[in-house]
């Protein structure tokens, strides 16, 4: 067990796809922090399903790393139809320059289906496409229904999933064991799957002890009240 | 499944099926469609029916069919799809059939927004359809409340047989929270001998029906209908009091809002300002015995909304304004900050000295 390194990411292109409120965007928005320090980073906010929580609240504090936020001209307003902004395009051509660009996703397959859209341009990159889940999410309870969900997105966009990150979490109160024990059901996906295990996320003050690598997260998801 | 980390909506479905909820028809909308997704899911395996109708006004008269047939079932939407149900929630009130009906607001009128709003509180406690009609309006502020009320709605919708309007806003429907599910009081079903299921040649024939052919008669009906609603005043009013017995300064406010108050009332009490919040849990009947008590005491209302200022109404008549009662509100989609709620604590407080 150790600290991941974001430097492990194959691609200049990664992808973060799941159930919806497992925790993508704010994996996403936690890796392009991460990813700032080494490289050009753009953040898109490909979420064209869920219109109240998403990678573009993140947009002030990300600009402190220059990390470059690319979302629809509509995203939180009131305009409540999918699009994608022309601006995706420029940032598959600055990974082609070396640039890291992290695609947050929307949920279930449901939000992965427009990914199929940039499937020819963005499988030149042969993208880290990486399946976030939550062992607390009802769903997804166990690794056999977050297995179904796993390949119902697979389907839908036209890409595998090439590694796993348990983002087990049951928000604030979060306790490095209520992790920890998350790590069996993680195991077994990832064999259920034969996809391998990037890391463990965790906020508590103590690294849960699990299996694989361990990267501490921030909580970057809007604040309501 | 111990706590699980899960959304506003997704509770409420779960709470709905843990309920014996096994009907559930919608149309989706914006921001409540995870109900529908979460039923779709679930409800084939627990032998249940997840459907999705042609459009509101189909899904409300489906619940009321299914309400006529003895089943728990239920139905959401967000304000303009609520709006669209109106005509069929008055028929099922004309018929004394139990339902449960979930509002996650938007912003209005009209097309509105997507953003979360308190602006149906008119429509919900006044008027959700045409008639001498009242609904029983509960208001949830966290995710474990919104699935512990659905329980709640199914038993008294039962109890009372009419139909129970959860009253929840797009915030509450999309934030996640974690819930103990283990940890939910549930009401069992009781028999239904009014229900039309098929009397098998066995008893008199059950009619349901909100037409009567002589006034004398409907009158009648109303008049029955009104001894219901006058139990469920004495009977089934909820509030929460926070702090509010040696308040000078009274927040009256529900749902989200309550939670931002909530956080408001804190800071004015390190600050030396004696605050409280009265929330109302229930809508439908108002807690205004407790208010005009309260009355007595406190020096000022203060009624957080979100909205131009509806429920300061009630809070108006239940207190006979006795004491100043003040609003303070945003609309449109925007939410308050508890900085703005202090803010405006700080102002009435000023204004006393």
């Amino acid at each position: 067990m150790g600290e991941y390194n974001v430097k492990g990411l194959l691609s200049n292109a990664t992808v973060t796809v799941g159930h919806f409120g497992s925790g993508k965007t704010n994996i996403s928005v936690n890796l392009a922090e991460l990813c700032s320090f080494n490289s050009d980073t753009y953040l898109i906010d490909y979420d064209n399903v869920n219109p109240y929580f998403r990678a573009k609240d993140a947009e002030e504090y990300l600009k402190h790393y220059g990390v470059f936020v690319i979302s629809s001209d509509f995203a939180n307003t009131n305009v409540d139809i999918p699009s994608v902004s022309p601006l995706v395009f420029s940032a598959l051509n600055a990974a082609k320059n070396g640039a890291k660009i992290i695609f947050d996703v929307g949920g279930d397959m449901t939000g992965a289906v427009s990914l199929g859209y940039l499937h020819k341009k963005l499988e030149e990159q042969r993208p880290d496409v990486l399946y976030v889940f939550n062992a607390y999410r009802p769903i997804t309870d166990t690794p056999e229904k977050a297995f179904e969900i796993l390949k119902e997105i697979e389907n839908s966009c036209n890409f595998g999933v090439t590694a796993l990150i348990n983002n087990s979490n049951i928000g604030a109160e979060t306790t490095a064991s209520d992790i920890e024990e998350t790590d069996g059901y993680a195991q077994r996906l990832s064999e259920l799957s034969g996809i391998p295990l990037l890391f463990t996320s965790y906020m508590t003050d103590n690294a849960p002890h699990v299996k694989g690598d361990v990267l501490k997260i921030k909580n970057r998801t809007k604040i309501l009240f | 499944m111990a706590k699980v980390l899960i959304k506003g909506n997704e509770a409420v479905a779960e709470a709905a099926i843990r309920s014996g909820c096994r009907y559930y028809f919608g149309y989706p909308i914006t921001p409540q469609t995870e109900i529908a997704e979460y039923m779709a899911k679930k409800m084939p395996t627990v032998g249940g029916l997840c459907l999705q109708a042609e459009s509101e006004v189909a899904a409300i008269n489906m619940v009321y069919g299914a309400a006529a047939s003895g089943v728990r079932v239920m139905t959401s939407s967000s304000s303009p799809g609520i709006s669209l149900k109106s005509e069929g929630v008055s028929y099922i009130v004309g018929c004394d059939l139990p339902c449960v009906i979930l509002n996650v607001q938007r912003g209005g009128p009209g097309l509105g927004g997507i953003q979360p709003s308190q602006s149906d509180y008119y429509q919900a406690t006044k008027a959700l359809g045409h008639g001498d009609m009242q609904l029983f309006v509960l208001a949830p502020s966290s995710v474990q409340e919104m699935a512990q009320l659905t329980a709640d709605a199914f038993g008294i919708a039962d109890k009372y047989r009419m139909p129970v309007l959860l009253l929840a806003d797009g915030a509450l429907g999309q934030m996640m929270e974690p819930v103990d599910f283990d940890a939910l009081k549930f009401t069992p079903e009781p028999e239904k001998p009014w229900a039309v299921n098929g009397h098998g040649g066995k008893r008199k024939k059950n009619i349901i029906t909100s037409l009567f052919l002589k006034p004398e008669e409907l009158e009648a009906n109303i008049l029955e209908r009104d001894k219901k609603y006058q139990t469920v005043r004495e009977n089934e009013v909820r509030y929460e009091n926070y702090l509010c017995d040696d308040a000078d300064i009274i927040i009256v406010s529900f749902g989200i809002t309550a939670r931002i108050s909530k956080a408001a009332v804190n800071e004015a009490r390190k600050e030396g300002i004696k605050a409280g919040l009265l929330r109302p849990i229930t809508l439908s009947p108002f807690p205004s015995e407790i208010l005009n008590t309260l009355a007595d005491k406190a020096s000022a209302f203060l009624s957080v909304e979100l909205n131009m200022g509806q429920m300061v109404n009630d809070v108006k008549l239940a207190t006979e304004c006795k004491k100043p009662v003040y609003f303070y509100g945003r609309t449109g989609g925007s939410l308050m900050s508890s900085d703005d709620v202090l803010n405006e604590i700080r102002k009435i407080s000023g204004g006393l000295k």
